[in-house]
């Protein structure tokens, strides 16, 4: 697939697109982590909740629905929705767990939990006990800090050696585009998560080191069409800009493709996930995760870098050209 | 006149030699397969023995499997579900204390006298002690959390595999249970270490000065393993060698000394009578609970130790470890395995449809690479997650586009009027370096990952890791195979889907 796209041409439009972008992100987690506690959205594994726990024997229950339908009601009744509910299995029962937002009011879920007991006194009576109330979920601080600060190094890792894989096998201006788009990639991903408010989870950290391996796919995608061009002696007499353009648009179809099927494969986790919980929010925010992700590497590797690399061509060329000119000087004199 | 103008001409394969190499390599596809997704009972074992296909022995993420967490309650602090058991029998002669004796909060009743004049005190005590249990569990994946201010949840992804998480491998699931048990029992354990003269705490005596700290004792405690044998290896100090050893040798003859965290007896011995010979003490036993002894004992040397005592008073429920559903649903698994198929037969119709016999060619190749990673991640027992899934499919559509760049490449040397041969020779000659650059950069990439990530970061790295090794593999093995089953195809145009290039002699 080949286009007529200039898109070194249009390097300005791209920088504006991202600073902005990057700009609007950063603000936005700044004032949130003033306003509204953090940076970043911490999705449930990351921020506190409120809970109520209904445990239950099996002497009493033989199964779980009428435990689950009479809570129901009650949470219905009291006005008030859970965000996620399991079910678990002890040597002697059985625990239903309903997961709400920090922010329920406290009074809904007394309430609710009043309804509850007062359903177990006329109905059950003994066989089932109920408690409630908010967990601080300190997982952010213990466990969720050591992974964060774990993927940074093996990002920036990734990074440093991709840069020095490009420098030996490419060119300069190759890889200090390959490690620009490295950073350029990550911080729209980081930026748009932020905007967005997605809630972060540990997925988000698998998926921040997904955007840079795309982004080392994308990168060696085009710069080795690059690379074959400059050999090419017809193409090789193309000005910088134009040399760049041809190479994207040869190096289009595959960089387009891989964010496009792993797109598909995402929607269609999404479709199937959803009917298995029975519930799209549960899934919504990995999916919506990684399409942000799949989004800042497609924009990156087919857009910003080409368009940016030809700049550093250009002043790679004019330092080439006078250079050779100074030693042609030099070995004249 | 027209004519086909030929390159250099490559050696033929007979068709028998062909048909042989294609019929046992398809056989062998076809038998790891079934091994690989067919789980059954064992003939002849009365359903007693079951073979659990490869798919579904791979460990799963908590979003497939769920998640186990016990509740730690402070000594003072009861659950509801134990104040309400109490307060509503009848007969217990404690009835008509608790209400006096409890205040409620939340899902707990905290004892009066622990609240006192500053409760503040109380909450961050707890919230200190779960800072250690942090570092202590945190190595073994779990997350802990303060609940009510006054308890402490254990969590810990129980990451099984679908046979056991359907029950159908109940001998994995309950190993999988009693490791986090055992976890839970002895990392909660509070108070100093101690190296005491009987097994029983009560009827004996430390060995070592009271004054003493034990701890200093110790230069390093850490897990050790080598060639499947696991150990608890602690290493005195220079002083703690010298203590040690006057300790020991001034002892009865032919007893033990054992060491004991707080008043539990870890059952790690040391022979008395006789001097020490060695600083490094090595302590063998199964791997969950060296990995455990270890934690402990380095958070105890580290002088790490919690201030509160955890479901000991009696009046809380024993310890219960509660297995919760995964969020995702029961079924999530089989619907990431449908989903992952799909997939497969996308890559594997794409190729056919557009490369015809030779997309066949491809589709061998999807299938081993489905095999090679089902099996290294069972093998290996790497956890599957989503982002795990994904990665996968990274690493499919990795050595598709590399076979598909290399099947254009033929078909732009086929272009240029040469023989199949000639263009597949010159065509992989001239991806080579493309490929290799790439499958090289993404090989240090993934390793890095899986070097220096933890959790479902490390476990992604390592998938990836197999899938580029698997990916580069397999695109010269594409090269193989198209050989040999293009070799006693007449029309080798037609098998690739290349229109003929037919070019005019007279020029």
């Amino acid at each position: 697939m080949k286009t007529n796209f200039k898109l070194s041409s249009k390097m300005h439009i791209f920088i504006i697109i991202s600073v902005v972008i990057i700009a609007i992100g950063t603000l936005v987690g700044t004032v949130c982590h003033f306003v509204a506690g953090g940076y970043f959205n911490g999705g449930e594994d990351y921020s506190n909740y409120k809970c109520v726990t209904v445990s239950y024997e099996y002497v009493d229950f033989s199964s779980q629905e009428e435990v689950e339908k009479m809570c129901l009601d009650a949470f219905s009744k009291a006005g008030i929705k859970q965000n996620s509910v399991q079910y678990g299995k002890t040597n002697t029962g059985g625990v239903v767990v309903y997961k709400f937002s920090a922010s329920t009011d406290d009074t809904k879920l007394l309430n609710a939990e009043m309804l509850i007991k007062a359903t177990i006194d006329d109905s059950f009576g003994t066989g089932i006990t109920l408690s409630s109330g908010a967990v601080q979920n300190d997982k952010a601080l213990f466990t969720g800090i050591k992974s964060l600060s774990r993927c940074a190094i093996a990002i920036s890792v990734i990074a440093a050696a991709h840069f020095i894989y490009f420098l030996v096998r490419y060119k300069l201006s190759m890889a200090l585009a390959a490690l620009l788009a490295d950073a350029h990639n990550l911080a729209l991903f980081i930026s748009l998560i932020t905007l967005t408010r997605i809630p972060v989870g540990p997925s988000t950290f698998a998926l921040a080191v997904l955007c840079t391996l795309l982004t080392v796919i994308g990168t060696c995608f085009l710069f080795d069409r690059v690379r074959k061009n400059i050999k090419n002696d017809d193409l090789k007499k193309l000005s910088a800009f134009e040399l760049t353009d041809l190479s994207a648009s040869e190096s289009l179809k595959v960089n387009a493709l891989v964010p496009a099927c792993l797109a598909a494969l995402c929607t269609l986790l999404f479709i199937l996930l959803s009917i298995s919980s029975l519930s799209p929010v549960v899934i919504l925010s990995s999916v919506l995760g990684a399409l942000v992700c799949l989004v800042s590497c497609a924009y990156g590797n087919l857009m910003f870098i080409p368009s940016v690399y030809s700049r550093f061509k250009l002043l790679g060329d004019g330092f080439n050209k006078n250079y050779a000119r100074a030693q042609k000087e030099k070995a004249k004199n | 006149m027209l004519c086909v103008k030929r390159g250099d001409s490559g050696v033929k394969m007979s068709k028998i030699k062909s048909a042989i190499i294609t019929a046992f390599l398809l056989a062998a596809i076809i038998v790891l397969a079934l091994f690989a997704t067919v789980s059954c009972n064992v003939p002849g074992s009365n359903g007693v023995k079951r073979y659990n296909s490869f798919i579904s022995s791979i460990r799963l993420g908590s979003a497939f499997t769920g998640e186990a967490y016990a509740i730690l309650y402070p000594e003072g602090v009861i659950s509801s579900a134990d104040y309400d058991l109490v307060v509503n029998d009848s007969e217990n002669k404690d009835k008509d204390e608790y209400p006096d004796k409890y205040t409620g909060y939340g899902s707990l009743y905290v004892e009066n006298d622990k609240l006192g004049e500053n409760s503040e005190e109380f909450a961050n005590s707890v919230a200190a002690d779960a800072k250690i249990l942090a570092d202590r569990f945190g190595g073994l994946g779990y997350s802990v959390t303060v609940e009510d201010k006054y308890s402490v949840k254990l969590s810990v992804p129980t990451n099984f595999t679908y046979a056991a998480f359907t029950g159908k491998n109940s001998d994995t699931r309950s190993s999988a249970l009693s490791v986090i048990s055992h976890s839970v029992q002895y990392l909660i354990l509070d108070g100093a270490l101690s190296l005491r003269d009987g097994s029983d705490y009560d009827s004996s005596k430390s060995i070592l000065p009271i004054r003493d700290n034990v701890s200093d004792y110790f230069k390093s405690v850490s897990f050790y393993s080598m060639a499947g044998q696991y150990a608890v290896k602690l290493t005195l100090s220079d002083e703690g060698f010298e203590k040690l050893n006057t300790a020991v040798t001034s002892g009865e003859s032919g007893k033990s000394a054992y060491f004991f965290v707080g008043e539990t007896n870890l059952n790690l011995t040391v022979s008395l009578g006789t001097a020490l010979t060695e600083k490094t003490m090595l302590y063998s036993a199964e791997k969950s609970y060296a990995e455990d002894f270890s934690i402990l004992l380095k958070s105890v040397a580290d002088g790490n130790l919690l201030t509160n005592s955890y479901n000991k008073d009696g009046v809380n429920n024993a310890t219960n470890i509660v297995s919760l559903t995964p969020v995702l649903g029961e079924y999530a698994a089989i619907y990431l395995l449908v989903a992952m198929l799909l997939v497969m037969t996308g890559a594997i119709v794409g190729s056919v449809v557009k490369y015809k016999k030779l997309g066949l060619v491809n589709a061998i190749m999807v299938f081993i690479y489905a095999l090679v990673l089902v099996t290294s991640a069972m093998l290996l027992e790497i956890e599957i997650t989503v982002a795990g899934a994904f990665m996968a499919a990274l690493g499919l559509a990795l050595m598709c586009f590399a076979n598909f760049r290399v099947f254009e490449a033929v078909r732009a040397e086929t272009e240029t009027g040469r023989t199949i041969q000639a263009s597949v020779k010159l065509g992989y000659k001239k991806t080579l370096f493309t490929i290799l650059d790439l499958h090289a950069i993404l090989l240090v990439a993934a390793l890095i990952v899986t070097l220096i990530g933890v959790g479902e970061v490390a476990a992604c790295g390592f998938i990836f890791f197999i899938a580029t090794i698997c990916s580069y593999v397999l695109y010269w093995f594409t090269r193989f195979m198209w050989y040999v089953i293009s070799s006693p195809v007449k029309d080798k145009f037609k098998f690739c889907g290349y229109k003929r290039e037919v070019l005019d002699d007279e020029d």
